[in-house]
């Protein structure tokens, strides 16, 4: 553990030591305004410039439309603990993973680390694990290398002997010997490439993980070894994850908070355990329902129809009133305001009128 | 009821001369009329392999070294390659895991329905176009949209056209090799769900190969898992799925995370899949399992009737002395 | 954990790797490209050794003799061994005359080809990482280039070059001027193959890990992104320097290339042209002959690596 602690954390003890001191867990501190949490957004919107493809446009922007990909996201992430955001394909859940790290920036709102601005976080402090580990890492560069490229240009670590021990020390932390360092990608398998690339994460230390779908190019039994790898990890070295997935069992064995999204929005959001028992927004009860799970055998109707509307031109009112099966005249005009339901946030019109069976 | 296809110990090599390894070894299963049989099984195991070895479309190093395949009563792994182009567009349907691209960008969904329609049966166009018409009402596929071109339609509606146009020269067997793994899952739920129905009013055979236990449970009425090239169990979906004999199929099953409740930790199988040449003697799944004993290495063990299916391993053996 | 054989010490890499190399195991593939290969290798010796291996020294007058003038080709009714492929007008080995040609044409070629990739490269990978108005201005600057046949450009500049500056430095400055007006008329495909390359690497999830962890724009650009899109760059390379080879025999043939006193095969092609009527074709013939088999050995070589590379022709 030395050498984990030759990194700036002085942040992360304290917290953890206010934590202790007002004898709660991570989970209860977060309506604690005092401490400051990993990952805060605040009315963060996003828009990518569609423009009209021609010959002589400089990028200017003229004619340009605005395609809304995260619309006005709010959410906060405990130090230590595991937030996940779910949604189809074109949410905009991965392009959120790319704001939190910090590789785009917000067209609107603010991004906050640990109480600081985005922008003046030492580079690595937030780091990534890709969905794609064969495009994930340089096919021409020695899996040592790699994983050693964060240690070089921050220049935390000054001799080579120190780069080389903590590289070492970073791939037997994801179950691969220093010997694998040698290999190139093309010599490993999917799950060791993986693995590598969460090593090459943690070189940089950093107190946050955006883990965008972490697992959804692995076969079934890796998968079950990367989500362990990073639950352990998580308790070893008191991680904090932004877990993007769409693949709902995973969610729900590895996340303690859940925002569920659709078009851009969070439609609901709060502990994972209590949307997973008792979903309230209709689209997150149709997702969970539409789920092929064969430890339930019973054949059911998937209700959730179609596809989402496109981002570039969606619906007024309430996003999801198109496939939504109670939805009413207010939907189809009113865009729904987050209600407070015990202990999870709601943006639907039919549970705010208490009427949000579905049958 | 007949089966309408029977693969018997199929076995397809790949390399040239000085290194030949056993990809497929002796794959047998048979699928009777409106039956699914989902093949499943991790990445290498295989399971395309089989699916291109049954419409021999092999690629080059890979070729079938054994075994036959009889398609309706006739062999169809030793007819000349002319018939067997026949029988692929007539006989056999297949969708590809890149099916989003069965459709071509230039014409739209109907006039390549129609066109193949006419193709393969002897109808006048009206006719033609009356069938396709019927076709896109099989699959939900809006009528409206008929004169669409692929790219103005959703992922989910590309696929609903891409079936169509496997199934529109009405065949005896249905191919689908990881159908919808660029979709969504609720709308590849709805795929396979949609492709189950079909199959089973049309009376034909499918055999969907994919990696989504989830979803061939959804889909399939029998359950082949396969590992290293070999089928280690065989069955009922319900029993596969619930009284799993195999530990390979055990260990598969308990390390997907369930959606209904959360476990404390996943279960998981130590290691990986063994590459071709590296399969150790006797049993494929030797070096990984829990409950190895001497036997699994010494022999391979065949499939065997263990509780409620059939399963590989020398644990479901009648007269074994089993380690306590 | 497997172990696969090509783990060896590390000094050995560099030779497993060359052995593995799917460009020398294209040489293998093909009978064309094994001959292609073979006489590449020809040229590229000549290239080296020609000044020991003439049979004449063609620039020493000393050794000119002009009653050999016009001497047939050695098979002929009037031919001499002593020239094999015949004599000029002065009475100059032709075969010395194609070996010093040929060596000049090729070193021509790759130094027009290495002027055009340092512009190209370079600027495609800049315009292609960081896009936005950069990448616009200067691919429009490409693009308009790119409507001018590269052998106009060349000739342009060419004629710029000789509008501007004085007889005496435009003479002495020549040869540099034509691997410049060579080079510059073919920077703008280099700049769009790299510039399309680097847009597919850029939004690779490597690039974003390496953005991540700090890593510096010029960092990215040399060890990640240009290694990465080396492949495709070589195959162009190759296709363009049979083009510059070629482009420099064009304008020599048209009198505005390499002067008579530095005959490349363009240049003896077009002296041998005066004669082609009055019946002495082999001063021709052969300088065409080796510059043809010298670019047909090229491209061919070209064409088996892109297949072999499955890169789609730029």
């Amino acid at each position: 553990m030395s050498c984990w602690s030759d990194m700036p954390r002085e942040h992360h003890q304290h917290e953890a030591a206010q934590a202790q001191a007002s004898g709660s867990s991570p989970a209860s501190t977060r309506l604690e305004q005092a401490v400051p949490c990993v990952l805060e957004l605040r009315h963060v919107t996003h828009y990518y410039a569609v423009r009209k493809s021609g010959l002589w446009h400089f990028s200017s922007g003229r004619r340009a439309r605005k395609l809304r990909a995260v619309d006005h996201v709010s959410f906060t992430l405990q130090s230590g603990t595991t937030l996940s955001v779910v949604g189809e394909s074109g949410c905009g859940k991965s392009t959120l993973a790319r704001l939190a790290a910090g590789l785009l920036s917000p067209s609107e709102g603010v991004i906050r680390t640990g109480g600081r601005r985005l922008s003046s976080v030492r580079a690595g402090e937030i780091n990534m694990v890709f969905q794609n580990p064969y495009a994930a890492l340089d096919p021409r560069w020695r899996v040592r290398r790699s994983v050693s490229e964060a240690l070089r240009p921050g220049g935390f670590l000054k001799s080579r002997r120190a780069v080389h021990d903590r590289t070492g020390e970073c791939l037997s932390r994801v179950g691969l010997s220093p010997a694998d360092g040698e290999k190139y990608p093309h010599q490993l398998s999917g799950g060791q490439r993986q693995r590598v690339c969460i090593a090459r994460a943690l070189a940089s230390s950093p107190r946050l993980l955006i883990c965008d779908e972490p697992t959804t190019a692995l076969d079934v039994s890796v998968q079950a070894q990367i989500l362990n790898l990073l639950r352990d990890l998580q308790r070893a070295l008191g991680l904090s994850y932004l877990f993007i997935s769409h693949d709902l069992p995973v969610v729900r064995y590895m996340s303690d908070d859940l925002a569920v999204m659709y078009l851009g929005r969070i439609v609901e959001m709060g502990p994972a355990e209590s949307i997973f028992s008792a979903p309230r927004h209709p689209y997150t009860r149709l997702l969970l329902e539409s789920v092929p799970d064969f430890t339930a055998m019973t054949h059911r109707r998937i209700r959730l129809a179609g596809d989402p509307p496109s981002p570039l031109d969606p619906p007024p009112g309430c996003p999801f009133h198109p496939r939504c099966p109670i939805a009413t005249a207010r939907c189809r005009v009113a865009k729904p305001a987050y209600t407070q339901h015990e202990d999870v946030l709601v943006a639907c019109h039919a549970v705010e009128e208490g009427r949000g069976g579905i049958g | 009821m007949p089966s309408l296809i029977e693969v018997k110990d199929l076995s397809v090599e790949i390399g040239a001369k000085q290194a030949v390894l056993l990809a497929l070894d002796r794959i047998s299963f048979a699928i009777a009329h409106g039956e699914v049989l989902g093949l499943v099984g991790e990445s290498g195991a295989g399971k395309s392999l089989t699916a291109a070895a049954i419409i021999r479309m092999l690629e080059a190093p890979a070729r079938i070294a054994g075994g036959q395949v009889v398609l309706n009563g006739v062999r169809i792994d030793s007819i000349s390659d002319n018939e067997m182009k026949r029988v692929r567009g007539r006989q056999i349907g297949t969708i590809f895991q890149n099916s989003l691209d069965a459709l071509d960008p230039l014409y739209t969904v109907g006039q390549q329905l129609v066109e193949t329609i006419r193709c393969h049966l002897p109808l006048s166009a009206s006719q033609a176009r009356k069938r396709a018409m019927e076709w896109l009402r099989e699959v939900e596929f809006p009528e409206q949209r008929f004169y669409a071109y692929p790219h103005e339609l959703s992922g989910g509606m590309r696929q609903r056209a891409a079936i169509a146009l496997a199934l529109c020269a009405e065949p005896y067997l249905l191919i689908a090799d990881e159908p919808t793994t660029a979709l969504d899952l609720p709308v590849q739920a709805q795929m396979v769900g949609l492709l189950k129905r079909l199959v089973q009013h049309k009376k034909m055979a499918a055999l969907l190969v994919t990696h989504n236990l989830g979803l061939v449970a959804l889909a399939a009425d029998r359950i082949a898992v396969m590992y290293a090239g070999r089928i280690v169990e065989m069955g009922p979906t319900r029993a596969v799925v619930q009284r799993p004999a195999h530990p390979y199929t055990m260990g598969l099953l308990e390390s997907i995370p369930p959606l209904s409740y959360r476990v404390r930790r996943l279960r998981q199988i130590a290691g990986t899949m063994p590459r071709l040449g590296a399969i150790p003697p006797g049993c494929p799944f030797s070096s990984r399992c829990n409950h190895v004993f001497a036997r699994c290495h010494r022999a391979r063990p065949e499939l065997m009737t263990a509780q409620m299916t059939q399963a590989a391993c020398w644990l479901h053996a009648e007269s074994t002395c089993k380690p306590t | 954990m497997t172990i696969s054989k090509t783990d060896g010490p590390r000094q050995l890499a560099w030779l497993t790797r060359l052995k593995r190399s799917v460009l020398l195991s294209s040489f293998g593939a093909s009978p064309a490209a094994m001959l292609s290969a073979a006489l590449i290798t020809l040229f590229l010796l000549n290239a080296i050794f020609a000044p020991f291996l003439v049979p004449q020294d063609p620039s020493d007058l000393r050794s000119l003799n002009l009653t050999d003038s016009l001497k047939p080709p050695a098979w002929m009714a009037d031919g001499v061994w002593g020239y094999p492929l015949g004599t000029d007008g002065q009475g100059r080995d032709i075969l010395s005359a194609v070996m010093y040609g040929a060596r000049t044409s090729l070193g021509f070629g790759l130094a027009a080809l290495a002027l055009a990739s340092l512009l190209g490269i370079p600027i495609g990978l800049i315009a292609g990482y960081t896009g936005g108005f950069l990448d616009s201005v200067l691919m429009r600057v490409a693009d308009t280039q790119l409507t001018f046949p590269p052998i106009l450009i060349a000739l342009l500049l060419d004629g710029i070059g000789r509008a501007v500056l004085s007889r005496s430095m435009q003479q002495s400055l020549q040869p540099l001027w034509v691997v410049l007006a060579i080079g510059v008329s073919l920077w703008p495909q280099f700049a769009r193959l790299v510039r399309a390359s680097t847009l597919v690497e850029r939004g690779k999830d490597y690039i974003l890990a390496a953005r991540l962890v700090g890593v510096s724009r010029s960092r990215i650009l040399a060890l990640h992104i240009l290694p990465n899109i080396g492949s495709p760059i070589l195959v162009f390379a190759a296709i363009n320097l049979s083009f510059a080879i070629v482009a420099e025999a064009t304008l020599s043939f048209l009198g505005v290339g390499l002067p008579p006193t530095e005959p490349s095969l363009g240049t003896l092609i077009m002296t041998g042209n005066d004669f082609l009527l009055s019946g002495e074709w082999w001063m021709s013939l052969f300088p065409g002959l080796a510059l043809m088999s010298l670019v047909m050995a090229i491209n061919c070589l070209a064409d088996s690596f892109q297949d072999r590379l499955h890169i789609s022709p730029g």
